[in-house]
Parts: structure tokens; C-alpha cells; sequence
């Protein structure tokens, strides 16, 4: 078997069944939709949301017409254009960091999974720290005392992220590494690069994948709180950012709801096409049974041609 | 008991027992099971698991079930308790407990029966109890469940009962509060008996309840079970693919192979004249103590393949004594001396069929 | 949902792992199991207090200096400060102000650096005074954290209990439409970000209902009696709560529902079935118990997101919280405020994992001592 067949092989079998799962579909086509707007903004864009412009008091919030479909903002600018734009923020600020978590925690799991001893424990160790931490205390004070900039941002969510994934990793390097292929390997005198890239990578790669799916859901959530609480980057518009301003600037009084709803829905696409994924991805690497020992048995007793007994309790 | 075989149809491969009961000559036998027949709906199709399985267990008798992996024992057993996983059907046949049909009764009523009528012993007991409760209570759940202590809970009757139970398998009672972890395997075993006695049912199914044990363990619990069934009255059926086991607990042996009754007898009968050539090469496979030198004789070839079973005997392709009719045509399951069934081509033809006019 | 759910695919992927790598000190009974799990609370209590103190002075913008540059502290205050704080010592051994390294500070006595006095002010409940308030942190935050909880503490419960049951039905009736309908709530649940679900709710709540969305009393109001205190109240609490529950209500659900699959796919499901026990009665015996165990591990990791979630929220509806409190110290820059609360809130939720996790041993049996 050559390096890659296993992974070839692999792959196969895995498109086979995500193209049966209609949630996951549907999850991916949500994405990819969210990607596309926030590739081609500018060409979808009406307006540059990032131009000066003039406004006049009427502007500010001022229902959806037929020149803003979605009305405009706290500003007098044009919400659905802010919204296009504000995509690109979170779609990138979401999957940068999901990236940082994903080879930091990656590493930190493979290592502290298959070297073990001392150097395992202790990472372990500086892990329960970072999972026990709250999420958003830690960031705000961070972002604060760094400064609100992108780069600290995308740099703050994803070095707080990795620890589930260092997790999963390391007991799924753990499970792999007692298996017998393993010590076969050895026995025929493999060594330990051989075996990671060979033997446990392809077992711990596609949990991985679907962690890293639910992680970049994470960081998307993160980085709006973050940019809700005043805490994002000034000089680009998030989501996040835009509901601060809508919620700072009285848009609930001001009855301007569309500046409320239109973010908001935003996210909560985003980040539900990839809970939809994580979730098919789930199913098809951790394969639950398909029916349990209470499922239904109503059909158990199926003799053609005879009255059925009747189910109890109907 | 009068037995008339008859054909039904034209179909070749079924044949209905009609059982004329002769009440004034015998009790009426406990279970009778009658062509029962089980499918799975699989993703690859439907597997005929077992088919047309037929047999009789009087009171305090005892019935071993033997056959491989596979053949379909622990399905038929399920299908009489309709404990059968969601995709599985029973299609056809009778499951008569005391004269009723079990397959026809309502869902309560089955599981009024369960437990109380006939009870399980799981194969491999590790995970047969839930870990988070205690033994005692989980055997005086089911004595709760059905009523049977007193009218009314009666914790002291129900504790003395539990106690009674663990005593009779040889467990502490004073271990009764604590957990399975912190019992060893023969002990879970142990308990897993005590739980399937606690309602005295009538009949006991024991799934190969040695297996996962080691061999003096396994000595115990089959002495244990020898023991409380002669004591207790019971009727028991043995599921095994230990010959040794069946010879030395078992008064009549059904041998199963594919899913379908290969061969069903008397336990002298099946060791001393074994009909069918699956029988006779199980019993050859076993190892002779008294001749080490012997070869070990293996059966070729593989079990069948359940979604794709062919016309003629399920055995034909690794039988060493095949002739041309049993490619083509499903042996049926016929008496061929009192007591004596077998379903091969071979043996049918050159034994003619005895009706029988007396007892067995 | 917002923040946090890493927790929850540490549920999904290996959270049993989690509680099971407890099983692994079987041996030592319970005894030496508790002291091994404070032992280990303690050692990351102390890591975060370090991690909190130095983070305020490595960062650079020197905080604790800044303090003197800010317009609103008076010079008795700066005065109080340097002494209360020694900023004018080292920080630690070898190391002044902003962690510049320099030689001769190495044989300074060790207690008297900034960082020993720093844990000794703690020691003694001191976490240093507001810039914005003129007051001590420590009262801030003790008034502020007993409406923190009162604001978790109902959605935890409503979301635990109905998360739960919601979550045995569906994994019972899996593939039902039922089941279904339940997935994609909790998912949706799931993807809402907390505080956006809170202006929904604050939209909804105010123009459809009525109900008030600000603080936890309305101005200005004074009341006749305890009776009617509690009224108002109950009426400020309610939409945030509601909010809360919901987010927190999928999320347990979820998993409340993948661990009642695994549990009801057990073998002694199955004995329980040929004991002839009814579904019900196999569910309420058998299967919830088992299935709450992941739950509890869920909640235990679950804290620092309920954290999170409370800071959103309070913004939102200006719950006067500890989450409001770091929200203003932020905007602020009332650094004090924001370090205090910062660790307050950490070692809050270390002491919950703590309780949760000896919780736990009374739950599992086969964690308990031999």
C-alpha cells in the first residue's frame, strides 16, 4: 500500500456517505453560500459601507426601501451593504483562528498522546488550566491590555481554543497508539515518525476535522461577542460590531429592527452551517448505532396474513 | 403423544407438525415451539436468520441448543422472548407457553410473561448488569416488577428474598449492596443466575453462560445450574458450543446449522447415533482425551452467508457425503426413529419415516 | 450559545474520557481522590493568580502605573496605591517594574516584592481600589456577584431539568419526527449567540409584553414591602433568565440526547427489557441515571461558559453583575476592577468544578472507593 491509498481510500468512502446526510448538505451549501458573499463584497455590495458619507438626520435608520433593503444603520448607512462586508470579519477572524487552535492544539494532543511521561502530563496539566478559565473574562482582559486590533484578536480566540482540540487529540492518540497495527509496526522495526504519519494521523485526522468544524463555529461566536462588547478591531465592520453600535445607539428604542436582525441572522447562519457539518461529521466518524434497545419493536412480530397483536398502551 | 407429519402445499421444504395431545397419557409439554422463523432487514438485504425451528421442552427437562457462531441459537431465543433488535421480524410460527401463543400476546401482557415465565441468562454477564446500581437491587427490581412478593412492597420479605437467591448461587448475601465492578466474572455470572431465578420462572435460557469464564469457574456454574434445576424443577435450555457441556447437563440436544433444525434428539441418541453429517463431524471435531494421538479433524469451508442462501440443503457445500438431490432441494425436517429428527437428504432416504404410536 | 463550547466537544469527543481517567484512581479511594482533585484546584488557583498578576504588569501600558496618569486618582490615592501595591519595588527577584531585567535586584528579600505583596493583599481581601469608584474592588464585586448568581442560577436549573427530560424523550424516540424537530432546536439553540438572542428577547419582551429590560429595579421606585421588592425583581429577572435558559437549554439537550443513545444501546438496557420492565419503567430506572452522569460532567465544563454568557447577557439588559462590572471596567479602563473581577470570576468557577467534581463521585459508583 503506497503512502497515500489509505488516505485515498478513506476519502472515498467518506464522500459516499456525507452526500446521504441531508443536514450535512445543507450545512455545506449554507457555507459555501456565506463564503461566496464574502469573496465577491465588493461586486455584491450596493454601497461601500466604508466610504464617507454625507447623511442627513432622516438617513439615521430609516426603514428598508427600495434603495436600502434592509434600511440603514445608527450612521444613515446602508445595513444590508455593512452586512456584506461585515461577513468577510467574521468568516476570517472565524477560520484563522480555528487554524491557530487547530495546530497548536493538534501538536500539543499528538505530543503529550504519544511521547506521554512527564512532558504529556505537564501539558495536560497547563491544559485543565486553560479549559477551566473562563473564555471571555480572559479574552477581554487580553484584548484590553493588547489592543483591539485584528490580528490580536484572531491571535487571543485561537490561542484560547486549542485546548479542547488538544484533548480529543491526545485521547484519540492514546486509543490508536495501544491498538495492535501499532505494535506490529513497531515489532517490524518502524519508527516513530513512521507510525504517526502512517498509522495514527489518518485515525486521528477526520475527529480532528470535526472538531476543528465546531471550533471555527466557536471563533466566529467569539469574535462577535468580543466585537459586541466594544471589544473589536474600530477600523473594520463585524457583525459583532455592527449590533454594538445598533444596541449602544438606541436602535431598540428607535423601533429599528432591521439593524438588529440582519447581523444577528448572519451568525447564527454561519455558525449553524457548521454545526450542521460538525455534526454529519460527527455521525459519520464516531457512527452511532442506528437504532437502540428501546427503539420501536411494534413490527417485531410480522406473520403475514394474521391479525397483528395489538401494541399495548395505544 | 401422537405425532402425524403432513405436508402443507406443495411447498417441499415445510412441514407442520400437528401435535395431538394425549393429556391422559402425559402433561402437556411446557414450550412448544413451532416453525418459528426469524428475518433481519439489513442494508444488504434481508438475512434469513433462522427458519422453521421446531421444539418441544417439558417441565424440568432439559434442552441443549448447539450449533456455531452464527447459526442462529441466540436469535431463536430472542424471537421466542420477542427481544429481537428493531430490524428484526419474526415471519412465521407458534411459540406456545402452557398452550399460548406468545408471539400473539399484546406488548403488556409478553412483558408480564418475561421473567416471570421464562428468563435469560445473558451471554458474557460483564455488561448484562448496569453498573451504577446495586446487585440486590436490580434482582429485587424484577421480584418488585411482578408482584411477587406479598400484595404489597414487603421490604423485609423482598430483602430476605434477595438474600435467599444470592445464597443459593453461592454469593454473600452481605455483597448484595455493592456494585458489578466489584464483583470478578464468575460472580457476575453468578448473580446474573440468582436475577433470572428471583421470579421462579418455569423456563431458564442460558446463552452460553460459561464461555466468557475460565474453565474451573465454568465447572461451578455448570454444577450451580445442574444443581437449582434438579432442586428447583426447572426447565432449562443450554445454549452451547461445548459438546462436553451438553453430554453431561442436557436430556435432549436440537443442532442447528444455518439458521435452520439439522439435527433433534435424545442426548444418548445424538452422541451414540449421530444422522446428520454436520452432527457427526461436530462430534469427530471434538478432541478425544483417550486418543491424543488422533488428528484433529476440522470441518472445511464456511458457514453460509445468510443473504444469500442457496436452493438446496445450507450444508451441502461443506458436506462430506452430499448427493445430487441436496443441491437443489431443502432437506425437511423429518422424525425418522421415535424422538429422533433430522433434516438430510441422505439419511431420510435410506431410513423410511416412523409414525409413532407410543411415548418417546 | 457563545462562548465556550469547546467544553462541549470535550463532552462529545472524550468528556466520558474525562470522567472515566477519574476511574483511574480507583484504588486510592475516595479519600486520596478528593485530596488529589483540591490538591490540583489549588495548584490552578495559584497558576491564575500569577497568570493575573503578571498580565497586569508585563503587558505593555504598565496598568498598575497607569493608574497614576489617570486624572480622576488624586494624589492621596496614588500615595495609598504605592504603598498598598509597593510599585515603587520589584516586581519579583531580578526583575522592576514592566519585567526589565536587572542584576542587583536578585538578592532583594523576596516577600518584599510586588508579587508577595500582591498575594498577601489577597490574603487579606484586598483587590485594591476602583479608579472610576474611589472604592474598594472587593466591596464592588461582593455586591455585585449575589445578582450574578441569582441570574444563573435560574436558567441552570430550568435548562437542567427540562434539557434534560427533553433530551431522554428524544434519544427514545430517535428517527421520530419528534427526535428531529428536537435536533434542529437545540442545534439552532445552539448556533444563537447569547447576546443576540438577549436584544431579541429585549425587543420582544418590551413592545409585546411589557416587560421591563433594564437593571434588576426599577428607578427610583420605593417599596412597601419585602413582597413587592421581590415582584420587581421577579420582573427584571425574567427576560434575561428566559434568554439564558434557552441557549443553555439546547446545549443540554444535545447532549442529554447523544448520551441517553449511548446508554439506551447498553446490554442491561437489554436485561432490563427481558425482565419484563416496562419502557417507562426502564427509563426512569435504568437509563436516566446513566445518562445524567455525561450531564454532570457537561455542567462541571460548562462553567466557564455560563461565565461568559452572564457577561453578554448583563450588558444587554444592565444586570447589575459581575459581568457588567468587567463590561464597564472595560470601557472605562478601571483596571483594578477589571483584574479583581477577572479573578474573582476564575476562581469562582475553579471552586464549582471542584464541587461538581465530588459531586460526581457520589453519582458513580465505580469511582467511589473499594
Amino acid at each position: 500500500m503506497n503512502r497515500f491509498s489509505r488516505w485515498r481510500g478513506g476519502f472515498k468512502n467518506f464522500w459516499r456517505a456525507f452526500r446521504h446526510n441531508r443536514l450535512g448538505l445543507l450545512g455545506l451549501i449554507m457555507l459555501a453560500a456565506a463564503i461566496v458573499i464574502a469573496v465577491f463584497a465588493p461586486l455584491i455590495a450596493p454601497t461601500d459601507p466604508y466610504a464617507r458619507v454625507r447623511v442627513k438626520v432622516e438617513d439615521i435608520y430609516a426603514p428598508p426601501s427600495a434603495a436600502h433593503p434592509f434600511g440603514t444603520d445608527d450612521a444613515g448607512k446602508d445595513v444590508l451593504s455593512a452586512f456584506i462586508y461585515g461577513s468577510r470579519v467574521s468568516l476570517i477572524v472565524g477560520f484563522a483562528a480555528s487554524l491557530i487552535s487547530l495546530f497548536v492544539g493538534g501538536a500539543v494532543g499528538l505530543i503529550a498522546g504519544f511521547y506521554g511521561g512527564r512532558l504529556g502530563n505537564f501539558l495536560m496539566r497547563i491544559n485543565d488550566i486553560f479549559l477551566v478559565i473562563p473564555f471571555l473574562p480572559l479574552a477581554i482582559v487580553l484584548v484590553a491590555l493588547l489592543g483591539q486590533s485584528l490580528i490580536n484578536i484572531i491571535l487571543v480566540i485561537g490561542l484560547l481554543g486549542w485546548s479542547s482540540t488538544a484533548r480529543l487529540v491526545r485521547s484519540q492518540v492514546l486509543s490508536v497508539k495501544e491498538r495492535q497495527f501499532v505494535t506490529r509496526a513497531r515489532a517490524i522495526g518502524a519508527g516513530n515518525l513512521h507510525i504517526i504519519w502512517h498509522h495514527i494521523l489518518p485515525l486521528v485526522l477526520p475527529l480532528l476535522l470535526a472538531n476543528t468544524v465546531l471550533i471555527i463555529s466557536l471563533s466566529i461566536l467569539a469574535e462577535s461577542s468580543l466585537a459586541f462588547l466594544g471589544l473589536g478591531d474600530p477600523t473594520v465592520i463585524s457583525w459583532g460590531s455592527m449590533l454594538n453600535f445598533a444596541f449602544t445607539r438606541s436602535a431598540m428604542s428607535a423601533g429599528a429592527w432591521w439593524a438588529l436582525v440582519l447581523p444577528g441572522l448572519g451568525i447564527v447562519w454561519v455558525v449553524l452551517a457548521c454545526t450542521l457539518l460538525g455534526n454529519v461529521l460527527e455521525e459519520i466518524f464516531n457512527p452511532r448505532l442506528k437504532a437502540h434497545h428501546l427503539s420501536s419493536t411494534d413490527k417485531m412480530v410480522a406473520i403475514p396474513n394474521e391479525i397483528q397483536p395489538a401494541p399495548s398502551g395505544k | 403423544m401422537k405425532f402425524n407429519p403432513r405436508r402443507l402445499g406443495n411447498d417441499p421444504a415445510s412441514i407442520a407438525l400437528d401435535w395431538r395431545i394425549d393429556n391422559m397419557s402425559s402433561p402437556a409439554p411446557l414450550l412448544e415451539v413451532k416453525n418459528l422463523s426469524t428475518h433481519f432487514l439489513t442494508d444488504d438485504g434481508v438475512m434469513h436468520a433462522v427458519e422453521d425451528v421446531s421444539f418441544t421442552l417439558d417441565r424440568g427437562q432439559s434442552l441443549g441448543l448447539v450449533g456455531e457462531s452464527g447459526c442462529g441459537k441466540t436469535t431463536t431465543m430472542l424471537a421466542l422472548m420477542r427481544l429481537l433488535p428493531p430490524n428484526g421480524r419474526i415471519v412465521k410460527g407458534q411459540v406456545l407457553l402452557e398452550g399460548r401463543d406468545l408471539l400473539r400476546l399484546p406488548d403488556s401482557e409478553m412483558q408480564r410473561v418475561r421473567w416471570s415465565k421464562i428468563s435469560l441468562i445473558f451471554q458474557g454477564a460483564m455488561n448484562a448488569l448496569n453498573p451504577v446500581r446495586t446487585v440486590g437491587d436490580q434482582i429485587a427490581e424484577s421480584i418488585r416488577r411482578h408482584g411477587l412478593v406479598g400484595g404489597r412492597l414487603d421490604n423485609h420479605a423482598l430483602d430476605q428474598r434477595v438474600r435467599q437467591l444470592l445464597d443459593m448461587v453461592g454469593i454473600a448475601s452481605s455483597r448484595q449492596d455493592q456494585y458489578p465492578h466489584q464483583y470478578s466474572g464468575g460472580m457476575r455470572q453468578r448473580a446474573m443466575i440468582a436475577m433470572a431465578l428471583a421470579c421462579t420462572p418455569d423456563v431458564v435460557i442460558a446463552d452460553e453462560p460459561t464461555t466468557a469464564l475460565d474453565v474451573m469457574i465454568q465447572a461451578q456454574i455448570l454444577d450451580l445450574l445442574q444443581k437449582l434445576q434438579r432442586e428447583l424443577g426447572l426447565a432449562v435450555i443450554l445454549i452451547t458450543h461445548d459438546l462436553a457441556v451438553v453430554a453431561e447437563m442436557c436430556d435432549r440436544v436440537l443442532v442447528m446449522y444455518g439458521g435452520k433444525v439439522a439435527e433433534y434428539a435424545d442426548v444418548d441418541a445424538i452422541y451414540n447415533e449421530p444422522l446428520h453429517p454436520y452432527t457427526r463431524l461436530l462430534l469427530a471435531a471434538f478432541p478425544d482425551l483417550t486418543q491424543p494421538e488422533g488428528k484433529l479433524v476440522a470441518i472445511p469451508g464456511y458457514p453460509p452467508r445468510l443473504h444469500a442462501l442457496p436452493a438446496g440443503c445450507r450444508f451441502e457445500p461443506r458436506c462430506p457425503v452430499r448427493i445430487g438431490k441436496c443441491v437443489t432441494a431443502d432437506p425437511p425436517l423429518r422424525e425418522v426413529k421415535p424422538g429422533h429428527w433430522v433434516a438430510c437428504h441422505l439419511v431420510t432416504e435410506q431410513l423410511p419415516i416412523h409414525p409413532t404410536t407410543s411415548l418417546p | 450559545m457563545s462562548l465556550g463550547e469547546g467544553e462541549y466537544l470535550v463532552v462529545r469527543g472524550g468528556a466520558l474520557a474525562l470522567a472515566l481517567s477519574s476511574k483511574g484512581n480507583m484504588n486510592m479511594g475516595r479519600r486520596g481522590y478528593v485530596l488529589r482533585k483540591v490538591a490540583g484546584s489549588l495548584l490552578t488557583i495559584f497558576i491564575v493568580l500569577l497568570i493575573n498578576f503578571f498580565l497586569f504588569r508585563v503587558i505593555p501600558g504598565d496598568p498598575a502605573k497607569a493608574g497614576l496618569k489617570d486624572p480622576r486618582v488624586r494624589p492621596e490615592m496614588i500615595e495609598a496605591q504605592r504603598i498598598r501595591f509597593g510599585l515603587d519595588k520589584p516586581v519579583i527577584n531580578c526583575f522592576k517594574g514592566q519585567m526589565v531585567f536587572e542584576a542587583s535586584l536578585c538578592a532583594v528579600n523576596p516577600f518584599d516584592t510586588q508579587l508577595f505583596i500582591y498575594i498577601g493583599n489577597l490574603f487579606k481581601g484586598d483587590l485594591g481600589i476602583s479608579y472610576d469608584q474611589k472604592r474598594p474592588v472587593a466591596d464592588i464585586l461582593r455586591e455585585r456577584i449575589g445578582n450574578t448568581v441569582i441570574l444563573l442560577l435560574g436558567a441552570e436549573l430550568f435548562a437542567i431539568i427540562l434539557g434534560s427530560l427533553l433530551g431522554l424523550v428524544a434519544g427514545w424516540k430517535r428517527k421520530t419526527r419528534l427526535d428531529t424537530s428536537a435536533l434542529i432546536f437545540s442545534l439552532t439553540a445552539w448556533s444563537l449567540p447569547t447576546f443576540w438572542l438577549g436584544i431579541l428577547m429585549f425587543m420582544l419582551g418590551s413592545s409585546a409584553f411589557g416587560l421591563p429590560v433594564n437593571g434588576m429595579r426599577t428607578t427610583g421606585l420605593t417599596y412597601a414591602n419585602f413582597g413587592e421588592e421581590l415582584a420587581d425583581v421577579a420582573r427584571h429577572w425574567l427576560l434575561p433568565s428566559l434568554t439564558y435558559a434557552i441557549v443553555l437549554l439546547g446545549q443540554y439537550m444535545i447532549v442529554m440526547r447523544a448520551s441517553v443513545l449511548e446508554v439506551l444501546s447498553e446490554d442491561y438496557i437489554l436485561t432490563a427489557k427481558a425482565k419484563g420492565l416496562t419502557n417507562f419503567q426502564i427509563l426512569k430506572d435504568h437509563a436516566l441515571k446513566n445518562a445524567m452522569l455525561p450531564m454532570v460532567t457537561l455542567v462541571l465544563l460548562n462553567l466557564g461558559f455560563t461565565v461568559s454568557g452572564a457577561v453578554e447577557l448583563e450588558r444587554v439588559f444592565s444586570w447589575p453583575g459581575v459581568g457588567l462590572a468587567i463590561v464597564e471596567a472595560v470601557a472605562r479602563k478601571d483596571y483594578p476592577v477589571l483584574q479583581g473581577a477577572f479573578l474573582v470570576v476564575t476562581i469562582s468557577v475553579i471552586f464549582a468544578n471542584l464541587l461538581m467534581d465530588l459531586l460526581y463521585t457520589y453519582l458513580d459508583p465505580r469511582v467511589k472507593a473499594e
